[in-house]
């Protein structure tokens, strides 16, 4: 790079120094994308306040349930009845209370059957027949028993789909109660065949069932200050949110089954045997895993086929849902863990078939998300978290969580006769401590930080994705997480379709990439690259903290991450959660000026320097040994062929003294200050504005690191011009060196140029066989270990 | 009529190791001409557990994605019925040779090649792993191209434009 030697003076100089280039067609997309949200957010009130927090008059709903439920065990069925008792704290006078009957997703005419578009018979995946098959033969659905007030008196109802509205005879009036009971039945459905969130699998081996019970009763459907009712339809992908109260729930099923559910078991006397019951208490206060029910026993208990029932009593509080799972073939073990002071039970129910995985993994994942999940938003309030192996994986409720992952059948996972180095038998051991991480960890978003799923399935899915991902890596060094990184988001921000994080459940394009990655990596850029850990992680905390067991909306957790930071984020909500843009920056152009310090001695002999080191054309370089006339004829020579134009004259120095007598002594200091000044612009390809982390490398081979905020970018976001006055020679500049952006294309991420070797010619360089290995197909095809 | 063509079910007891509530099942490819222009030089990264199931599908009996000559022709026999280039005339070309795969627990990659006539218009058909999941998007990324420029494959639309011709 040859400088540039400015001679427009100091004060030209500045202006040059904060002056971006600008074009016409540039200047809005700056302030546009640096607006404040204001108008895309909801106006603050009492109830929910500028700064993100709760407001003194906030309010929720209340629902609390008695319910009895019996599982037949041979034709699969729930029968239950549940008295529900509900609070109306809000200001409103209530007509009627709308339920939530999730069940009738499974009707052959629910909306989300009628829905269903017809799949592409060139693809069809045996999973998609088996699913529309056993749907279509399901007789599913809430079989709508008896609805009655406290006296027993019939309740008028109407059902819509998959909620039901109850009429009530008299306004439910501000700060009142509302006690009414509803009896139903319903059919399970085979959760293998069918992409459910609860359902049975059945086990030819041995002839049993395994239930995984889930969105299983009539549930008081959220009624809030910013929806009204919550009464949109249950079409399988939004879940669902709810009132949060306490539950008694009568669980009762054939006596050698072992029952699993939210709260605290009431009954043990009842329903454990003495030595169940002694290893039941003795894991309550043991730091070290213990079963309940040992592999032997639950191996024993398949053959078993109890002719009497037993009843499981359960109470929760404070929680927005109830889940439950019953099977004989349950191993149960169980160890205290921490969450802070408190002191929380950890416990695995799971059949052999998932041996011996889960035995292992299962229980000391769940202890290791309390421990890392508490720390970063509240203590755990809960007295138990459980993990569930059946059909269902993975599902969360409070308490309880359904995991999946089961080794193969002879009891080994992914080949573990495989060579020590070989990584092919990690994978179900990491993909069960991450599914068990992640739905126990929905524990914190949403069961207890209750945003709503059926609206914003980001605020529980990516929110827990991001700690989820916080927690693999404290689980060991380079846990290999699937998604936090930001690297690993670039694919999908890059392609097409795609719709805003903020768009609703049910019409999110991509789902997976959308709800729960891409909020997870803005989170982890948030934390790492533009808040900072400190920061981040104390407005992390706030914003659950401030919502623990209330309603947040998206506006609630964006102006808290701002209220307890200090950080204006609105830039970048707009940009990771409203838009669809993509990092991708290219160090487009270096230039480099020098001060003209006006002194005729100095600048001469830098011009004569510059001069010199310019090599010669070719043109000049052929020429050189030939005769010039000039050479032939030396008469022809004059005054400007004998000058040197880098001689310094009396004309030059009296320049000189006049631009010193302009000056004042502090512009003089300055102008003798011998500094490089670079010009380095960025092009904003991709549109999503972003800091710019950069690495400088200097001529004598030190390194520094530096990092620009994203405001940079607040006036003009196509294109900026960063000035860099240093002492030393800039050797080299490198944009995004830790992959700390998402950067769509890093081969224009350097100044100079690397080059980028695609992933197919990496891999090509480091497979090619050595010599020895190239002569047989068979033995360059065969694995080095 | 069509006749459906069913894969015939073996009842797996794996269970997916990523499954969450809202499962999704993506694969991504890096699309890159050789240094001679005739052949297409593929990366394509795929759910390992994805892939494993498919291959045990198609063979009847229970395979684990490991790398050994047997799984490593497998995949590409695989790949030669669900990753191909079409000319506008019909003309089908196929993965040939499967130089290697990467298999670890976040992603297994398999680096494979297709020879292809170039001076013709090309679409790419990428149905890998639609076999196993409905919902399973595809992307692939043309080296040759701006990044925004990715092409996504979705069951509906399985086949896309790929290349122009020489």
């Amino acid at each position: 790079m040859h400088p540039t030697r400015t001679a427009l003076g100091l004060l030209a100089l500045l202006a040059f120094s904060i002056s971006p280039t600008l074009h016409a067609t540039d200047r809005q997309s700056g302030p546009e994308k640096f607006a404040q949200l204001d108008y895309l957010l909801d106006t603050p009130t009492e109830t929910r306040l500028a700064s993100g927090a709760p407001g003194p008059v906030y309010w929720q709903q209340r629902a609390d349930y008695d319910i009895e439920v019996t599982i037949d065990d041979r034709a699969q069925r729930l029968i239950g009845r549940e008295t529900i008792t509900y609070h109306n704290q809000s200001p409103h006078s209530l007509r009627y209370i709308w339920l939530q009957l999730d069940q009738n997703r499974f009707r052959p005419d629910s909306d989300d059957m009628l829905t269903k578009t017809a799949p592409d018979f060139e693809q069809f995946p045996y999973k998609t027949l088996a699913n529309l098959l056993t749907r279509q033969d399901f007789e599913g659905g809430v079989d709508l028993k008896a609805i009655e007030d406290a006296n027993g008196k019939a309740l008028n109802y109407t059902v819509n789909k998959t909620m039901l509205r109850i009429d009530l005879a008299e306004a439910l009036a501000p700060g009142e109660q509302f006690r009414f009971s509803v009896a139903w039945e319903h059919n399970i459905i085979d959760a293998t065949a069918v992409g459910a969130r609860g359902g049975y699998e059945y086990f030819e081996a041995d002839e049993n069932y395994l239930y995984e019970i889930a969105q299983w009763y009539p549930r008081v459907a959220a009624y809030t200050d910013y929806q009204g009712w919550q009464n949109k339809q249950f079409l399988g992908n939004g879940e669902f949110t709810l009132e949060l109260g306490t539950f008694e729930v009568a669980i009762t099923v054939p006596a050698d089954h072992i029952v699993a559910a939210t709260g605290v078991l009431q009954n043990p006397g009842d329903v454990l045997s003495r030595k169940q019951r002694q290893r039941y208490e003795k894991a309550q206060t043991s730091t070290e895993q213990r079963f309940i029910v040992t592999p032997e026993e639950a191996k024993q208990n398949e053959s078993s086929r109890a002719s009497v029932k037993k009843t499981w009593r359960f109470r929760a509080e404070n929680v927005r849902d109830f889940a439950f799972a019953s099977s004989r073939k349950f191993i149960w073990d169980a160890r205290m863990a921490k969450s802070g002071s408190r002191d929380v039970l950890a416990m695995s129910f799971y059949p052999n078939e998932a041996e011996p995985l889960w035995s292992q993994y299962s229980t000391p994942a769940v202890a290791h998300t309390i421990d890392v999940y508490s720390r970063f938003t509240f203590e755990y309030p809960y007295p138990v978290s459980i993990s569930v192996n059946g059909p269902v994986g993975g599902m969360e409720y409070p308490m309880i969580t359904f995991n999946k992952p089961r080794p193969y059948k002879d009891g080994t996972y992914w080949d573990v006769r495989q060579k020590p180095d070989d990584k092919t038998w990690e994978r179900s051991k990491y993909g069960l401590i991450s599914v068990i991480i992640h739905e126990v960890g929905h524990n914190y978003f949403p069961m207890i930080v209750n945003s709503d799923e059926r609206q914003w399935t980001w605020m529980d899915e990516g929110l827990n994705t991001f700690l989820q991902f916080v927690t693999e890596q404290a689980w060991e060094e380079e846990y290999p997480s699937r998604r936090g990184e930001p690297e690993k988001i670039v694919e999908y921000m890059i392609s097409a379709p795609q719709v805003p994080i903020m768009t609703n459940s049910e019409s999110i394009y991509q789902f997976g990439s959308n709800a729960y990655a891409k909020p997870a990596t803005a989170l982890n850029i948030l934390r790492e690259s533009i808040m900072g850990r400190e920061l981040f992680d104390h407005a992390f905390r706030e914003y659950a903290t401030r919502w623990k067991f209330k309603r947040p909306t998206p506006a609630d957790f964006f102006r808290s991450m701002e209220d307890a930071s200090a950080v204006d984020l609105d830039w970048f909500w707009r940009g990771w959660f409203y838009g669809t843009e993509y990092v991708d920056v290219a160090v487009d152009n270096i230039a480099l000026y020098q001060l003209d310090t006006g002194n005729p001695e100095v600048e001469k002999a830098w011009q004569k320097t510059q001069k010199d080191e310019r090599e010669p054309t070719l043109g000049q370089q052929r020429n050189a040994e030939a005769e010039t006339l000039l050479q032939r004829y030396p008469q022809l020579r004059d005054f400007y062929t004998e000058s040197d134009e880098f001689s310094v004259t009396p004309w030059d120095y009296a320049q000189y003294e006049q631009l010193q007598q302009s000056l004042t002594d502090r512009e003089k200091a300055l102008l003798s200050v011998d500094k490089n000044f670079y010009a380095v612009t960025f092009r904003n390809i991709g549109g999503l504005v972003t800091p710019l982390p950069l690495r400088i490398t200097y001529g004598d081979g030190e390194v520094e690191e530096l990092q620009i905020p994203a405001e940079i970018w607040r006036r003009n976001a196509n294109e900026v011009t960063k000035l860099f006055i240093t002492d030393r020679e800039i050797t080299g500049i490198e944009f995004d060196p830790y992959r700390s952006t998402a950067d769509a294309d890093t081969a224009n991420n350097a100044w100079p140029r690397k080059p980028e070797t695609s992933r197919f010619k990496l891999f090509k360089e480091k497979e090619e066989p050595n010599p020895m290995r190239r002569d047989e197909q068979e033995k360059w095809e065969q694995p080095i270990y | 009529m069509n006749r459906l063509s069913l894969i015939i079910f073996l009842a797996l007891l794996v269970g997916a190791p990523g499954a969450l509530a809202h499962p999704w099942h993506t694969s991504f490819a890096e699309l890159g001409w050789n240094d001679d222009g005739d052949t297409l030089e593929v990366s394509l990264r795929v759910l390992p557990e994805d892939l494993e199931t498919a291959l045990t599908w198609r063979r009847g009996e229970t395979v684990v994605l490991a790398d050994n000559p047997d799984v490593r022709s497998q995949t590409l026999a695989y790949l030669a019925e669900r990753f191909l280039l079409h000319s506008e005339s019909g003309e089908v070309f196929r993965p040939g040779r499967l130089l290697g795969m990467e298999i670890g627990h976040d992603a297994a990659w398999l680096y494979f090649t297709i020879a292809a006539d170039t001076g013709l218009r090309l679409s790419l058909y990428n149905a890998v792993l639609m076999d196993v999941e409905g919902t399973q998007t595809n992307r692939a990324r043309p080296l040759w191209l701006a990044p925004r420029d990715t092409l996504l494959f979705t069951a509906a639309r399985p086949e896309q434009s790929l290349w122009q011709g020489r």
